[in-house]
Order: C-alpha cells, then structure tokens, then sequence
C-alpha cells in the first residue's frame, strides 16, 4: 500500500513537471477551443513509469539505450528522445501553419513535426486544422463583390464567406449592377438619347449607366433641354402668323423636337406672313396683262406659292406695244398710205397693231407718188432708147414707176445709138467713099450714122489702090511690101 | 496676095496660140491712124514695152490715142515681143483701111496685152 502511494506521488510529481516543460499550443480558456484538454504530449506519460518493481532512476543508466544516459536523456524511456530543442513557434493542429509559441520539447536529433523556430505560413487558429487565413471582409449584401461597412476578420481557410467582400466601398450596396464611382463627361439625363456636357462621377458597375457617358451619343447634336424628354435640337425658327411653314421676321432660338413648334417655321422666307397661300417670293420680268399671250416689259416681284402666276412671267414672250389692249401687239412704223397701193411715203410713225398696218397705213415709206396707185417705186435709168431700136443712148435719172422702168427708160445701156431719133440708125462707122463701086473705097474715111446697110456710095474698106476701076483693088507691090514687114 | 495671105494666118496663129479662146477685148478700132511701140525708151526708163495707137474706136466718132503697156507675165508672153506684135498688125491694119478692125485683148488667162486682127471688109 505504501508502494502505491509512492509510485502515485512520483507519478504526480512527473505529471505535474511535464506540463510545466512542455509547451501548449492552446489554452483552456482559449474561445475556438473551448473543449480543448491537454495535448498528447503533455499528458501523463504512464507508459514512461518505470515498473513498480524497477529500482528508482539511476543517472548512469539509458535505460531506452538511446545513447544518452538517463541524467542526460531528457526521457531516457524512449530512444527517439533525448534531448530539450527549443521552439518559437508550433502547429498544434497540423494545418502547415504556425503561430508563435516559444517552448522546449524533448527531442530526437530535430524537432519534432508541429514545431519550428521559424514562423512560416501564420496560423490565425492553431486549434483548427481548417482556419489558418485571417480575411477582411465587409458585408457585401446584392452580392456584387464590393461590400461596405466596417471590415470584419475572419480565420479560416482563406475564403470569404458568403454575404461578404473583398473590396468595401459599394456606392450601391442594394444594388448588384453598381458598385463604384465612374467618372463622365456627358449626361442625358431625360433619357431623350441627346446628352449635354456635364462633368462628374456616378456609381457604376462596369460601364456607365444609362444617360452617362464619356462622348456625347454620335449624329445627335447636344441636347438643348436636359430636362425635357420631348425636345432636344436647336433651332433658330421664325414666327410663322399664318401657319404656311414659312415664317418671317427676326429668328429666335427655340429647343426642339426637330420640327419648328406651331406658330413658327424653319425659315423666313414668307415673303407675306398674313397669307398662307403664298409663301415664297419670285422675280418677274415681263407682264401680259391683256391676256394675248404677248408680253410686255416690266419687272418686280411677286410673293407666291411657288410659281408666277399670270400676268407675270419670269420670261418674256415678245414685246407688247399695248398690253392693255388683247387686239394689238405689235409695234410697226408706218407711213401714211393715200393712193392705197400698199407703200406709203411721208414720216414714219410708230403704231401699236396686230402685225398687219391698218387702212390707209404701209410698213414701207418708198411710194413716189401717193397720189397715183400705179406709181410707187423709184427707179433709176442709165440709158434710154427714144427710138425703139434697141440701141440706147447713155442718160441717167429717176423714174416714178409701177414697179419696172417704163420705155424708153433702161437701167442697162445697150451700145450707143448714134441717132436715137431714127430707129434705122444704130451705130458709127468709118466709111470709104467708093466712087467705082467695087465695095472698097478710099480715104479720106467719114464717120457715118448708118444702121443694118451700108448707105449708097460708101464702104467699110478704104484700100481700094484704083477706085475708077472696079476690077482693081489692091496691088502686089502692096502686098509684098507688108509681107517684109511683118517678116521682119 | 497669097503669101500675105499666109503671113497674116502664121501671125495670127502665133499670137493666137497661147491665148485661150476666150479673149477680153480691151479696145477695138474702126481706123488706126498712128502707132508705136517703144519699147526700146521703155527699157532706157525702166518701164515696161508700150504700144501708142490712135485711131477711131469702133462705134466712135473721133479718134483717140490711147498707150498700152506690156507686162512680162511668163516665159511664154515676152512684153516686147507683144508689143513689136501689136505694132506690126496695127501696121497692118492702118495700111489697108477699113479691111480689119484692130483690136487691143487682155487674154482671159494671162495677164498680158495682146493684139487681134478681125477681118471687116472683103
């Protein structure tokens, strides 16, 4: 009974000098360990006692024959052991992650598994295998992945739990598709698809939202009204007072939907803007008032609906010498007809007519004689012919005439009658005196006024050599003599 | 008479032959009273060969004298050669009054004088 009682009180004793030498990984207050009891190690080693028969621990003995005498060994039980390493830091719960905790372990040749004297990967919880990884997070309720709030760490496997983000700083934390600030540079705020310059930032998921952006929406002027959904374009627009969709007056800015608002108009072309069936000013150049589709010079403009109406024309159409009057049109110079025969003489005047000159008027002012309706054009002669032979004498004038000069009045001379007084006569001729008649006389010649026959007496040739005898007329000696000559 | 005759064809034919047909009549004469041609003075003054004639025109009442000039217009018309022509058949035609009625032509392709010879009386 007393052997008992010793071997209790030395067991005690070891007990209680093991868990004061060994180290803890945790304690029993510790809040992730609340059922934690001693380690393995710092139990009680009951299988290290020595029998209850074996004498008491001897310094000089090794008794696990490790090599190291039992007052060396720090357990001299068992031959894996034999030494105190120190430690700063340990793994109690075997995750390969550490925390500091400074101690000294009885030990083979190195520490043992769990222990280390270098940190390595910290533990945030060495009493659990599966939290090693201290995590920030911050509450992250629609789940976008940016939380807010005050941080919260959490120990574990390195993962954050569901609810909870990385990031904080969520400008819409009910709102998934939006979570931090964007900047932009052009707002469209009435959603009419026209934005305006306006700088600033807005919570955003990736892109923009809706009615921001950072250029303003292509082939869209900027918006000029924001606040108005129904209106975004510019306009200069003019008062258009009677609704024809052409205005005038001076133009004023309006912000629109793209079309004038009622009452004004794009443009301020109105040429009368108390009159919506005309709208559009046009030139004219030529009125026919009359209606006889002549017109006369005259030019202005007119407001209209887009085309001249009558009597204005843009062109002319001849050149109406009386537009008041649909019958004439025409101006003539006419002269003062009194015989009736077509031409009429005296000054000219000029007539408004339909083309044709009225009674008692010509276009042409030649006639001669007005008082004779056969008379009317003056002819000039260069030669007349009293006696009808046909051969003429050489004079000049004028006649008054029916159109052809009357006999004996020619505008061409026809030879020159050397006595127009007796058609037998026409010409001159040099003429011989033939006293032997034998058709050849002789000089002196004499120019006679002959005409078809030779007058009694006379002849052409002059060379007669023997005018007393009418069988001699020329001699050899004559002959020969001219036949040198002209061989010569 | 015969072999005048037969000159005045071979002067005619010579003068006639690089004429064409168709001849302008520059002046024609009844009588020819006068004619020259000086050539030779032409030369010295540096003209060009000349005829003088004076003789009455036909239809006319009184003589006239007129100068025509003679122009080298080719190889073939020689302006003296022309004249001395002219003269000779004006010669011609003073020594047989009557006879002919010398004419002045101006050939209708040639710009030159030449002379004809139309035969009046028998």
């Amino acid at each position: 009974m007393s052997v008992f009682f010793i071997r209790l009180i030395l067991a005690t004793l070891i007990y209680n000098m093991a868990a004061c030498s060994n180290v803890r990984e945790t304690t029993d207050d510790d809040p992730l360990r609340p059922d934690a009891g001693p380690s393995a190690d710092a139990r009680f080693p009951f299988d290290a006692l020595p029998p209850f028969d074996a004498p008491l621990a001897d310094a000089s003995l090794d008794r696990d024959q490790d090599g190291h005498a039992a007052d060396t060994d720090c357990n001299d039980e068992d031959p894996s052991v034999w030494q105190n390493l120190t430690y700063g830091f340990r793994d109690a719960d075997g995750d390969g992650h550490f925390v500091a905790s400074p101690g000294t372990i009885c030990s083979g040749a190195g520490l043992p598994t769990g222990y280390s004297t270098e940190l390595g990967d910290p533990d945030c919880d060495d009493a659990d295998p599966a939290a090693f990884a201290t995590v920030i997070g911050f509450v992250d309720e629609d789940g976008d992945g940016f939380g807010l709030g005050q941080g919260i760490t959490f120990c574990n496997a390195g993962a954050l739990p569901v609810g909870f983000a990385a990031i904080s700083g969520d400008c819409a934390p009910e709102d998934p598709a939006r979570w931090g600030d964007l900047a932009y540079s052009f707002r469209d705020a009435d959603g009419d698809g026209a934005a305006v310059a306006a700088d600033g930032v807005v919570c955003s998921g990736d892109q923009l939202p809706p009615g921001y952006f950072m250029s303003p929406p292509e082939n869209r002027p900027l918006d000029c009204d924001d606040t108005n959904p129904a209106v975004s374009i510019a306009l200069t627009v003019f008062a258009d007072v009677d609704h024809d969709s052409f205005g005038a007056g001076p133009g004023q800015l309006a912000c629109t939907d793209g079309s004038p608002p009622p009452g004004f108009a794009a443009v301020d072309t109105d040429c009368d803007d108390d009159d919506m069936t005309v709208w559009v000013s046009l030139v004219y150049t030529a009125v026919d008032r009359d209606g006889d589709e002549v017109t006369a010079p005259e030019s202005g403009a007119r407001c209209t609906a887009g085309t001249l109406l009558p009597p204005y024309f843009a062109v002319s159409n001849g050149n109406d010498c009386d537009d008041s009057d649909p019958a004439i049109s025409i101006a003539l110079t006419l002269f003062a007809d009194g015989d009736l025969d077509g031409f009429g003489a005296g000054l000219g005047q000029l007539a408004c007519t339909n083309g044709s000159p009225p009674a008692g008027f010509s276009t042409d002012g030649t006639d001669c004689d007005d008082e004779d309706a056969t008379l009317w054009a003056l002819l000039s002669y260069t030669a007349i012919d009293n006696d009808g032979d046909g051969i003429t004498v050489p004079a000049s004038g004028q006649l008054c005439t029916g159109g052809t000069l009357p006999p004996p009045f020619l505008a061409a001379a026809n030879g020159t009658d050397c006595d127009d007084d007796d058609p037998t006569l026409t010409h001159l001729a040099v003429l011989y005196l033939d006293q032997d008649g034998d058709g050849v006389g002789t000089p002196p010649h004499q120019v006679v006024c002959i005409g078809n026959a030779l007058p009694v007496g006379l002849a052409r040739g002059g060379y007669d050599e023997n005018d007393s005898d009418p069988a001699v007329i020329e001699t050899e000696d004559l002959d020969e003599l001219l036949e040198l000559l002209l061989l010569d | 008479m015969y072999r005048l005759a037969l000159c005045l064809m071979l002067v005619a034919s010579v003068l006639a032959t690089p004429r064409p047909s168709i001849a302008n009549v520059i002046d024609s004469y009844d009588t020819v009273e006068f004619v020259e041609a000086n050539n030779r003075n032409s030369e010295i003054s540096g003209g060009p060969p000349s005829l003088t004639v004076r003789g009455i025109p036909a239809g006319g009442s009184a003589p006239v004298t007129k100068i025509y000039r003679f122009f080298n217009s080719s190889a073939v018309i020689d302006g003296v050669e022309a004249a001395l022509h002219c003269q000779r058949l004006a010669v011609l035609a003073m020594s047989k009054p009557g006879k002919f009625q010398f004419a002045v032509v101006l050939p209708a392709q040639l710009n030159a004088s030449g002379c004809r010879l139309t035969l009046v009386a028998p």
